[in-house]
């Protein structure tokens, strides 16, 4: 599925360069199921936002569904994201003047994705459990059922990878737990799930661990 | 505590230095264009309040309502009336006289044509001004006395006090300098800078006075302005039934109350109507009332603007509000906080204001000829007006998102890290779809009065006015001959003004079925309607060869000169078309009591020089050499300079004693429609004053939009949104107000427009393109303002926007 080569991400400001990410390599293959731990500030989600083409590295190579698109352009990551990409993020991330299926109907809009588009929405709703609540907004909402409408917007475009940056991170156990259920169900549709997280229970969820530290790979376990 | 919040409100705006720049200048512009305005309107309603009872003398008005046609506004009557009208209705206590004629003055090698008002002696009592040198009461005394502004004295005699000088009238009548009246300031009506004692033998108001007209008589010359003061106590309505029947019981006319008499005071002639303007044009007070509209249009587009800017930055600190309230500040507190901070923007915008008025105003002064000042510090209700002024817009803007803010409970802000401003959000629309309204409508009104004014000049004029040159002057062959042999001139004709409608005359006419009309009235010479271009639409025009066209030079001859009518006097003479109207038989009857029934030879198209505001109405045509006055002269073309030269030659051997008055019709139509040319200019400007502020209105909102949607943003752009997309949703959010004003604007410029057009007899047509070209500048302008920061928001990386949080 993809493959990184020696990537490294610097962050320039004015006084300071930190090297967020350092000679990164590895692979993962379609249907992988990979989690990423690692301290605060170890460059986790410079490397998801990397891999997710929200980013691009400063140096190395990384090929996705066979490109090559360390260097490629705007419109590229674009087109590719599209096709390919779904995220959840810590913090949720859901528009909050939108409606619950409005938000998860922001998957499809730029995917031009018009085939059956409301019972696919429905389905998704469905899946994580909140359809009834579809007409809500989001700030009515915990943070668990936002959760939910996030993993929803994420599998509803049948994305080939998904990207989870600390799913559980803000969450209770309960909901944590349900959260992991979404993302190894899709992994187990033969979905490749990467996902940063500091749980080592949900971790173990995973069919593989990349352990990060000051920008570096410092371990691989594979169950 | 003030000191905390003073410093806290100078480092925020310290902090968003571009966007207190907008919000401070956009403010400052539109408090200096209603500063301006006011300051003209107030002008408007000044004209002669300098006089000292300005509001307690009248001017009388001749209000003529021919039968069948819209009625026509004089300010001036007949000179007899002032007697008549003082013996008559004992409520008025005092009448005098001016009568404005042009006259040749010279003194020394100085020499000019200036216009004279001969007066009676007493007109000094009425008419209050400051001197130079002189006693005004007794100052007209002498027949041979004349009263001359410092202007003039600086003109004719180079000093400030030439009292007891001569100077000479048409070259023949020496006068003697009695006094020197201080110039007028410019909100004057007042016409002339010489006064000139009536009882001047040769002056026309004496001739008047020997001649004067019997009750019996069916002349009217409304050629003296006749001023008038009531007993103390005596209200205008009082006397106004006796004004109306005045005129019934000292002339013949049919019908009898054709022409009725009304007063208005000095304070008010200016913003009257005067059909034919003898003192300063005056000015419609529709348009000062559209102008003040305008004034304060802009002011709210300005207020609206900065009430928007204002709330939709406090939406920002919601946090700070969160915090201030946990650490104890009341609801109290926090009002006057945000309402302080507004005021800080309000005192700083008002200041770049006065400093803008200060420089604007003589710009302004220039252009429209006044002299309007701007001493605040010396007028206290000015001042008192700027203060209501700067704590209303405070109070609006300040207030709103305090209270807003402040009804927060501070662990709902701090928790979302930012408040739910929805509220705030559609108020913010509505103002901008508001703001929007206004300058859509503006544009629409520029553009109307534009497409009107290029009507005025080009569309309506049925005339060739191409490099016509008017010389004032009698027409006598030696001198018409001279002109026509210089190489630079064309044709030459010979006119009465009333022809071309520089002048209006009406004169009855009697059908061959014994109907009587009133019809305007052309004298004209042979070849007028050739050198205009003009062509018959029946019959034949006037030609030497028919030796009955011209009226006869011999008084005691048969009346009955060949006519030629227009177009609208076919219908109105009850004939089916033009030529039915052919060899009929009319008896124009206003001239002579010889007159006989006289033959139609032609009918012409419609055609004048006078304002599109005024009908052409039905005119009949005639030869008449006798009221000849002006010289129309085409030149060529080319040689312009040395072709005029060659004129002035021909006047000075050829022509009467006296200066040559000449302009060429370019110039004429120029002062006809300068008004209307003002008024576009001035929609102009104010459209782009509007332009300008909603500009940066929006150019702050969308900054602040751009910034306050960059998660939103970031969110769309991971789930695939590209820079194209980003670019549609934002610019669709500044375009759909925009669209929304023009529900508003449409009908509203629509409706404002179709009345101003409907005070001109001839105008355009609304045209649904200008409409569509309005909305099409609104939005452009609009989608460019903001286009720069959704770019830069669109084009950033989804994770720079991520970050954001
Ligand atoms: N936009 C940025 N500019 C500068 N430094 C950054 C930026 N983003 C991340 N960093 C730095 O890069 C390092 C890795 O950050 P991040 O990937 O967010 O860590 P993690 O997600 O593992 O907590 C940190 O030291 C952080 O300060
Ligand atoms: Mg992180």
């Amino acid at each position: 599925m993809l493959q990184l080569n020696n990537v490294c991400k610097n962050y320039r400001t004015t006084e300071v360069e930190t090297r967020a990410l350092a000679d990164i390599s590895f692979e993962i293959s379609a249907g992988e199921f990979v989690a990423i731990m690692g301290p605060s500030g170890c460059g986790k989600s410079t490397l998801l936002n990397i891999l997710g083409l929200l980013d691009q590295p400063s140096s190395g190579s990384y090929r996705l569904a066979g490109e090559e698109v360390a260097k490629a352009s705007e419109h590229k990551l674009t087109a590719i994201r599209r096709a390919l990409i779904g995220f959840v993020f810590q913090s949720f991330n859901l528009i909050d003047d939108l409606t619950v299926a409005e938000n998860v109907e922001v998957a499809l809009i730029y995917r031009k994705d018009k085939s059956r588009r409301k019972q696919r929405i429905a389905e998704a709703l469905e899946r994580v459990g909140i359809a009834h609540r579809a007409k809500h907004r989001p700030q009515q909402l915990s943070g668990g059922q936002q959760q939910r409408v996030a993993i929803a917007r994420a599998l509803v475009s049948n994305p080939k990878l998904i990207l989870a940056d600390e799913p559980t991170g803000n969450l209770d156990t309960a909901n944590g737990d349900a959260v992991m259920g979404y993302l190894t169900g899709a992994a187990k549709a033969g979905t490749t799930v990467i996902m940063v997280t500091h749980s080592l229970v949900h971790a173990a969820a995973a069919q593989r661990t990349i352990k990060l530290l000051d920008g570096h790979v410092v371990s691989e376990t594979k169950l | 505590m003030f000191r905390h919040y003073l410093t806290a409100a100078l480092r925020n705006l310290a902090r968003n230095k571009l966007y207190a720049a907008i919000n401070i200048f956009g403010l400052a512009v539109g408090f200096a264009a209603a500063i301006l305005i006011g300051l003209y309107v107030r002008d408007e309603f000044s004209y002669n309040r300098w006089v000292p009872g300005a509001d307690r003398i009248y001017n009388v008005y001749s209000i003529a309502n021919p039968p069948g046609r819209p009625p026509m506004v004089l300010d001036t009557t007949d000179a007899d009336f002032a007697d008549l009208l003082k013996l008559e209705i004992p409520q008025i206590r005092e009448t005098t006289r001016i009568m404005p004629i042009s006259h040749s003055l010279r003194h020394g090698s100085v020499e000019a044509m200036q216009k004279i008002y001969w007066a009676d002696a007493n007109v000094f009592s009425f008419l209050i001004m400051p001197v130079v040198a002189g006693d005004l009461q007794s100052a007209l005394q002498h027949p041979d006395s004349i009263v001359i502004t410092r202007k003039m004295a600086r003109k004719f005699f180079g000093s400030d006090n030439p009292i007891g000088k001569t100077i000479e009238i048409d070259r023949a009548h020496p006068m003697q300098v009695t006094a020197v009246l201080e110039d007028y300031p410019s909100n004057t009506t007042l016409a002339a800078e010489i006064f000139a004692s009536g009882k001047a033998d040769f002056s026309y108001l004496a001739d008047r006075d020997r001649h004067r007209p019997s009750s019996s008589s069916g002349g009217y010359e409304a050629s003296v302005h006749v001023l008038l003061r009531l007993r103390p106590g005596v209200e205008p309505g009082e006397i106004k039934p006796a004004l109306e029947s005045f005129f019934s019981r000292h002339r013949k006319f049919n019908p009898p109350d054709m022409i009725k008499l009304g007063i208005v005071p000095l304070s008010e002639v200016h913003l009257y109507p005067a059909g034919m303007v003898e003192m300063m044009p005056p000015n419609d007070r529709a348009t000062v009332y559209a102008v003040a509209a305008i004034g304060i249009l802009i002011l709210l587009i300005a207020v609206f603007n900065f009430v928007n800017l204002m709330t939709a930055r406090a939406s920002r600190r919601a946090v700070e509000v969160g915090v201030r309230k946990a650490a104890g500040a009341s609801r109290g507190n926090l009002v006057i906080q945000f309402v302080g901070e507004a005021m800080l923007y309000v005192a700083l915008s008002m200041i770049v204001a006065l400093a803008l008025v200060e420089l604007l105003l003589p710009v302004m002064n220039a252009f429209l000829g006044r002299g309007i000042a701007f001493d605040y510090w010396r007028e206290p209700w000015i001042l008192a007006g700027i203060a209501i002024l700067m704590m209303a817009v405070g109070l609006l803007a300040g207030a709103y998102p305090a209270f807003v803010l402040s009804a927060f409970r501070p662990g709902v802000v701090l928790k979302a890290g930012k408040a739910k401003t929805g509220r705030m959000r559609g108020v913010r629309g509505m103002l901008v779809v508001m703001q929007f309204a206004i300058l859509i409508g503006m544009i629409i009104a520029a553009g109307v009065v534009y497409s009107q004014t290029r009507f005025a000049f080009e569309g309506a004029i049925r005339l060739d006015k191409d490099q016509v040159l008017l010389i004032e002057g009698p027409c006598h062959t030696a001198l018409e001959q001279n002109l026509r042999a210089i190489s630079g001139v064309r044709g030459v004709a010979c006119t009465s003004p009333t022809s071309l409608g520089l002048e209006v005359n009406q004169t009855p006419a009697v059908l061959s079925d014994g109907r009587q009309v009133f019809l305007f009235r052309g004298d004209v010479d042979f070849g007028l309607f050739e050198f205009y271009g003009i062509k018959p639409v029946a019959g034949r025009l006037f030609s030497e060869k028919h030796s009955a066209d011209a009226v006869s030079s011999d008084p005691n001859a048969p009346w009955h000169p060949a006519l030629i009518i227009n177009e609208s006097a076919v219908p109105m003479l009850g004939f089916a078309n033009p030529q039915a109207a052919i060899g009929k038989m009319i008896k124009v009857t206003g001239e002579t009591d010889k007159a006989k029934p006289s033959e139609v030879v032609g009918v012409v198209p419609d055609f004048s020089l006078k304002s599109i505001r005024d009908e052409i109405g039905p005119t009949v045509y005639f030869v008449n050499p006798a009221r000849n006055r002006y010289l129309n002269v085409r030149l060529t073309g080319q040689q312009i300079p040395e072709t005029l030269a060659a004129i002035d030659r021909v006047w000075r051997l050829s022509g009467p004693p006296k200066p040559m008055t000449r302009f060429f019709l370019d110039e004429h139509m120029q002062n006809l429609y300068l008004d209307m040319v003002r008024q576009g200019q001035v929609f102009a400007i104010f459209a782009g004053l509007a332009v300008l502020i909603a500009s940066f209105g929006l150019f702050g909102l969308s900054a602040f939009t751009a910034e306050q949607r960059t998660k939103e943003i970031g969110i769309r752009k991971a789930m695939g949104a590209d820079t194209r997309d980003i670019l549609h949703l934002l610019l669709w959010q500044f375009a759909k107000p925009v669209l929304w004003a023009n529900l508003i604007a449409w009908p509203v410029a629509g409706y404002l427009m179709h009345r101003w057009l409907q005070g001109f007899a001839y105008r355009i047509a609304l045209s649904p393109w200008l409409f569509l070209a309005a909305s099409g500048l609104a939005l452009g302008i609009a989608l460019l303002t903001v286009l720069l920061h959704s770019w830069l928001v669109a084009r950033a990386k989804p994770v720079t926007a991520l970050r954001y949080e």
